[in-house]
C-alpha cells in the first residue's frame, strides 16, 4: 500500500491505496466520483480522461499511487478554475446534440476543455479538432455534432473572452477618467 | 378563430432534457451504483477452447467453497432457449453455464467471486479447467462441408435452419438477360461495442423474497420474464432496473446467461453480487453480428431492367441461438430485404443459418440489412457497368415508383410508402454528381483515384404481430405501453415499457405527450427502466420506440384529453363538441370563453363535486397498443459517398458523405440527425474497419480496441443529412429511424471504391474494405 496526498477537484485528499489500484478506480470507488467512466480499461477509448496537473490523461492507465502530489480534475470538477469555459462547453454540447447515451461525454468534455485552453481561438479549425478528439471514442454520435459542439464552444468562449477584455478595458478607461 | 393544437410540440428541435445529468458526470450507469456493503464481485471463468469436453474444474487449495461455482454446485437452473416455429428449425437449449461441453471460446465454465473485482479476477486466474479438446468448426465453409464435425450435437448438419424463398421464373429471366453477373460476397463479423460494457448487480431481499437486479439492458421486462424461467421464481418476485444505459445498439437486447447466473448466486449466497464486464470480455463473449456469405447470380436486360436474382445466403450464427431472436433472424432478414427499393419479380434465396464453434450472433443495429444492402447495391453497380448505364440511371429505372405503393416485394414484405427515387435524385444532386465526374477525370490524369458510390434501402420498422409470427419467434414483440397520470396542477408523468440508451426518449416521448395534451413538453416527465413502476413493455430495439411507444402515449393522452374536455364542457356550460384544444386549455369555438388545463386538473382531484355526472375522479390512463399497420412501416434512404483510394496502400479516405433519409414525420429533427450520424458512423466502421477475427482453431484475435477498430473522429466525415417526410399511417405519421443510418454505408462506400478503381478492375466484394482487402482486390498485373 502507498499513502497519497493529492488535490481532487479542489479538495485536499489523503488516502492509503493498494499499489495496483488505478487512478480511475480510486476516483470512482474510493472518492465516489463516478463521472469518470471505464469504457475499455486499456487506454483506447478515452472515457476515463481526467486532467492531472492540467494535462489530460487516461486514468485507467495511471496508478493512483502515481497521482501522489498531483492536482486532479474530473468531469465533476470541470468548473474548478474554468467556470465560464466549462459552462460554455456544456452548453455547446447540449445545443449541438453532441451527446446521446452520455457514457463517453465526461472524457469528451475533459479533452475539449484542454483543447480550447491550448489551441482555442480564431485559428482553431475542424481538422485540428478532429485530430485532438481522435483519442476519445464515441459510438453514438458519429462525432459530427461533437465536432460542431467543440467549434461552437470555441467561438462562444472567444466571444465571451473578448467581451470580458472589452469590459476590463472600459473599466480601466473609466478609472483613468476618474 | 381556430388555433391548431400546439403543433410546435412534434416536429420541433427542442434540446434534450436528459443532457444535464450527463454533462455534469451525474449519469447513473450500473457500474456507478453505490457498491452495497457485503457485495461480492464476479469474474467469469470462460472457456479457452472452441470445442472441448470439460474433465475437471479445480480451484486453489484451501479455497472457501462459496467463492467458486460450477454448474454442478449451482444445481437446477433452466437454460436459455428461443423456440422457433419455423418448419425444420432445430431447437436447442443453451446452458447458462457449461457442465460437460464448451462450444465456443468465452463460454462460461465457472464463476469466481471476491470481495473486490481484483480479488475475483485473481481467483479466476488460479482456476484450472482441465479439458479434452474436440474438433471445432469455425467458418461457414467448414461448418457446411460434407462430413464436418458437429459444433453443437443438438444441431444436425451444423444448420439451425434452412429455407427457400422463391418467386417468379428465374430460368426465363436468365434467358432474356443481356448481362449475367456472378459474384460471391462476404461481410465480416462485427461487434456493436456500446461504450459501456455489459454489467449487473443483483440483490436478494430474504424477508420479502424478492430479487432486484440492476442491469444494462434494452429490454427490462423481457429480462424479468426470462429470469423467472431460469430461476424458477414468480415474476412478482423479480424487479429489473435498467438505469442509464451507455449505448445498446441491439447488443443489449438479447437475453444473456450472466444476468441469471449472478441472480442465482445472490439468492444462494444471500449477498449482493455484481458483475462488471471489461472490454476484453466484451470482445470475446458478448453476442456479435453480421457474418454472412452470399453467392449471387443476377440478370438484367439491355435497358438495365433487373430481370432476376438468385442468392444463397448464409449467416454464421455461432454455437447457440440468441434469445428470443432465434438463429434464423440474421439470414432470413437478409434474404427478405435483399430486393430493397427495386422491383424484382423473379427471385430465389436459399437461406442457411449455420452453427459453429464461435460466439453467438445476435441483433445489432440493422440486423441482416447492412449485408443485404451491400450485396444488392454492389450488384446494381456491376450490372450498370456491364451495360454501360450510369449507376443512378439503372437504379431509377428499377425503383418502386411513388404511385406503386403499397408494394409487395418478392419475399412478401409489404412496403407501405416511400420516396425512393426522390431520395436518390436528391442525394445525387447534393453530392454534386455532374461536377464530380469532371473532377474524377482530372484527378485520374494526375494519377489519383476518386470514386462516387450510391446505396439505397427501405427498412421495415415497428414490426407488427404477424411479422413476428412469420419470423417464427416464440413471442410477439409488437406492442408498447404507456401509463399516464396528469397531476392536480395539470402536469404529466408517463411510465413506459420501452427504454432509452441514448435515443433521447425523455425528450421526444414528452413531445408526443405534450402534442396530444396541448401542454409544453417541459411539463411532461417520462419514466422508464424499472419493472416495479413501469407497465409491462417490450423494450427499445428494431426502430420501434417512436412508432410503438409514441402511439401508446398518444392514445393514453387522448383518453385524458377527452376527459378534460368533458370537464371543460361542464365548467364552460358548452357542448362537448364546441370545445377546441388551445395551448394549455380549452376554448369554446368562436368565443373568448376559455379554461386552463391546470384548472381542469384541479377539479379532477380536489373539487370532484364539480365533475360531470358519472365522471370518476383523477386523470389516469393506461394504453397497450399493437403497432399499426401490422405489416410494418417502411423508412427509406439514399446514401452517397465520394472517396479517394490509394491503390499502392489500399487506403480509403471518405471525402464527402450525404444521407437523404425519409422516416416520415419527425418528432425532433435534431434527434433524427443524431440517429442518422451515429448509425452512419457504425456503417462506416463496418465498411472500412471493423472485423471480429478468429484463428483457424477458434481463438478470437480481436480482443482489444487496438485490434477491433472503431471509427474515430478522423474516420467519420461531416455527414450531410437531408430529410424527406413521407408520412406513414401510424399515429402521428411516424416511421422508425434508429437503425437507419447503419444500413447503407458498406454499399455506398463499396461502390465508391469500385468506381475509383474501375481502371484497375478491382473486385470489391467483402467487408471490411480495409487497406489489405482493397490492395488485394486490385489485380497486380494490371497495376
Amino acid at each position: 500500500v502507498t499513502e497519497i496526498n493529492l488535490t481532487v477537484n479542489g479538495d485536499e485528499t489523503h488516502r492509503t491505496v493498494d499499489d495496483r489500484v488505478h487512478l480511475a478506480d480510486f476516483l470512482r470507488d474510493e472518492l465516489r466520483l463516478t463521472g469518470t467512466h471505464l469504457g475499455c480499461e486499456h487506454g483506447a477509448c478515452g472515457a476515463c480522461n481526467v486532467l492531472v496537473d492540467g494535462k489530460p490523461i487516461r486514468s485507467c492507465l495511471m496508478l493512483a499511487a502515481q497521482a501522489d502530489g498531483t492536482t486532479v480534475v474530473t468531469v465533476e470538477g470541470l468548473d474548478e478554475g474554468n467556470p465560464d469555459l466549462a459552462q460554455t462547453i456544456r452548453e455547446a454540447f447540449q445545443t449541438n446534440h453532441g451527446l446521446q447515451c452520455g457514457f463517453c461525454t465526461p472524457g469528451m468534455l475533459i479533452t475539449t476543455l484542454d483543447l480550447i485552453k491550448r489551441k482555442g481561438g480564431p485559428e482553431l479549425d475542424e481538422q485540428t479538432v478532429r485530430n485532438e478528439l481522435s483519442g476519445n471514442l464515441c459510438r453514438c454520435t458519429g462525432y459530427v455534432n461533437i465536432v460542431a459542439a467543440v467549434l461552437d464552444a470555441n467561438r462562444n468562449h472567444e466571444r465571451s473572452e473578448f467581451a470580458t477584455a472589452l469590459g476590463r478595458r472600459a473599466k480601466r478607461r473609466r478609472s483613468v477618467g476618474d | 378563430v381556430s388555433v391548431p393544437p400546439t403543433p410546435r410540440q412534434v416536429g420541433t428541435r427542442i434540446p434534450r432534457v436528459e443532457d444535464g445529468r450527463y454533462l455534469h458526470g451525474r449519469g447513473s450507469y450500473v457500474g456507478d451504483l453505490l457498491r452495497v456493503p457485503k457485495t461480492l464481485d464476479v469474474c467469469f471463468v470462460r472457456s479457452r477452447f472452441a470445442h472441448a469436453r470439460i474433465k475437471r474444474v479445480t480451484g486453489p487449495a484451501g479455497l472457501d467453497a462459496r467463492l467458486l461455482w460450477t454448474a454442478a454446485q449451482l444445481g437446477d437452473l433452466n437454460g436459455l432457449s428461443a423456440v422457433s416455429s419455423l418448419p425444420g428449425y432445430q431447437n436447442h437449449v443453451q446452458p447458462l453455464i457449461a457442465s460437460e461441453v464448451v462450444r465456443y471460446v468465452g463460454e462460461i465454465v465457472a464463476i469466481a467471486l471476491g470481495e473486490s473485482r481484483h480479488a475475483a479476477e485473481d481467483l479466476a486466474g488460479q482456476v484450472l479447467v482441465d479439458v479434452e479438446p474436440l474438433p471445432a468448426v469455425i467458418t461457414i465453409a467448414e461448418a457446411i462441408a460434407t462430413g464436418a464435425p458437429l459444433a453443437n450435437d443438438s444441431i444436425a448438419d451444423n444448420v439451425f435452419h434452412r429455407e427457400t424463398i422463391a418467386a417468379g421464373d428465374l430460368d426465363a429471366a436468365r434467358q432474356r438477360a443481356s448481362v449475367v453477373l456472378t459474384e460471391r460476397f462476404e461481410t465480416a463479423r462485427c461487434s456493436g461495442v456500446p461504450l459501456e460494457p455489459r454489467g449487473a448487480l443483483a440483490c436478494w431481499d430474504e424477508d420479502r423474497e424478492r430479487l432486484t437486479i440492476w442491469t444494462s439492458t434494452q429490454v427490462p421486462h423481457l429480462l424479468r420474464s426470462q429470469l423467472a424461467v431460469c430461476l424458477g421464481l414468480p415474476e412478482r418476485s423479480i424487479r429489473v432496473v435498467a438505469p442509464d444505459v451507455g449505448g445498446g445498439f441491439g447488443i443489449k437486447a438479447s437475453l444473456y446467461p450472466e444476468d441469471a447466473l449472478i441472480s442465482a448466486l445472490a439468492i444462494r449466497l444471500r449477498r449482493p453480487v455484481r458483475w462488471l464486464s471489461d472490454r476484453r470480455e466484451d470482445l470475446i463473449a458478448t453476442w456479435f453480428a453480421r457474418e454472412h456469405t452470399y453467392e449471387v447470380e443476377a440478370y438484367a436486360a439491355s435497358d438495365g431492367k433487373l430481370l432476376g436474382l438468385r442468392v444463397v445466403v448464409a449467416a454464421n450464427v455461432g454455437a447457440y441461438a440468441p434469445v428470443p431472436w432465434t438463429a434464423a433472424m440474421e439470414a432470413t432478414m437478409a434474404a427478405a430485404v435483399l430486393p430493397g427499393p427495386y422491383k424484382l419479380v423473379n427471385y430465389r434465396a436459399d437461406v442457411l443459418s449455420v452453427c459453429s464453434n464461435t460466439t453467438v450472433l445476435g441483433p445489432y443495429r440493422g440486423v441482416g440489412r447492412p449485408g443485404a444492402c451491400f450485396v444488392m447495391e454492389r450488384v446494381m453497380d456491376e450490372l450498370a457497368y456491364g451495360l454501360g448505364i450510369s449507376p443512378v440511371e439503372i437504379r431509377l429505372r428499377n425503383m418502386v415508383r411513388h404511385d406503386e405503393f403499397p408494394y409487395r416485394n418478392a419475399a412478401g414484405l409489404l412496403y407501405d410508402s416511400g420516396s425512393f427515387k426522390q431520395a436518390l435524385q436528391t442525394a445525387a444532386d447534393a453530392i454534386g454528381l455532374g461536377d464530380f465526374r469532371r473532377r474524377q477525370a482530372q484527378a485520374r490524369d494526375q494519377g489519383r483515384y476518386l470514386g462516387v458510390g450510391f446505396a439505397n434501402y427501405t427498412e421495415e420498422t415497428a414490426h407488427g404481430t404477424p411479422e413476428w409470427l412469420k419470423s417464427g419467434l416464440p413471442i410477439t414483440l409488437s406492442y408498447e405501453s404507456a401509463d399516464m397520470s396528469m397531476d392536480p396542477i395539470g402536469e404529466v408523468t408517463v411510465r413506459v415499457g420501452a427504454h432509452s440508451q441514448g435515443q433521447g426518449h425523455e425528450t421526444t416521448l414528452a413531445q408526443v405527450a405534450g402534442n396530444a395534451l396541448g401542454i409544453d413538453a417541459g411539463k411532461v416527465r417520462i419514466v422508464y427502466g424499472d419493472t416495479d413502476s413501469c407497465p409491462y413493455g417490450i423494450g427499445t430495439f428494431a426502430s420501434r420506440s417512436a412508432v410503438a411507444t409514441g402511439a401508446a402515449i398518444n392514445d393514453a393522452a387522448t383518453l385524458i384529453r377527452e376527459k378534460l374536455r368533458r370537464i371543460a364542457a361542464e365548467e364552460l356550460e358548452a357542448a362537448f363538441e364546441d370545445l377546441e384544444l388551445i395551448h394549455e386549455g380549452f376554448r369554446v369555438k368562436g368565443t373568448h370563453r376559455e379554461i386552463t388545463i391546470r384548472e381542469l386538473a384541479a377539479i379532477a382531484y380536489h373539487r370532484v363535486d364539480r365533475l360531470p355526472e358519472g365522471e370518476r375522479p383523477g386523470l389516469h390512463a393506461v394504453s397497450y397498443l399493437e403497432v399499426e399497420p401490422s405489416t410494418g412501416t417502411f423508412s427509406n434512404a439514399a446514401h452517397a459517398a465520394i472517396v479517394e483510394v490509394d491503390p499502392d496502400t489500399g487506403g480509403v479516405e471518405i471525402l464527402d458523405y450525404v444521407v437523404v433519409e425519409d422516416c416520415g414525420k419527425m418528432i425532433n429533427p435534431t434527434v433524427v440527425d443524431g440517429q442518422i450520424h451515429g448509425g452512419t458512423a457504425q456503417g462506416i466502421g463496418m465498411a472500412l474497419l471493423e472485423e471480429i477475427a478468429y484463428a483457424p482453431d477458434g481463438q478470437p484475435l480481436t480482443t482489444t480496441l487496438g485490434e477491433y477498430l472503431l471509427p474515430s473522429s478522423n474516420d467519420v466525415p461531416m455527414i450531410r443529412t437531408l430529410h424527406i417526410e413521407t408520412p406513414s399511417d401510424t399515429a402521428l405519421g411516424l416511421k422508425g429511424v434508429g437503425e437507419s443510418g447503419t444500413i447503407a454505408p458498406p454499399g455506398a462506400i463499396g461502390n465508391a471504391i469500385a468506381d475509383a478503381l474501375r481502371p484497375l478492375q478491382a473486385r470489391i466484394n467483402r467487408t471490411p474494405m480495409k487497406p489489405s482487402t482493397v490492395w488485394e482486390a486490385i489485380p497486380r498485373d494490371v497495376a
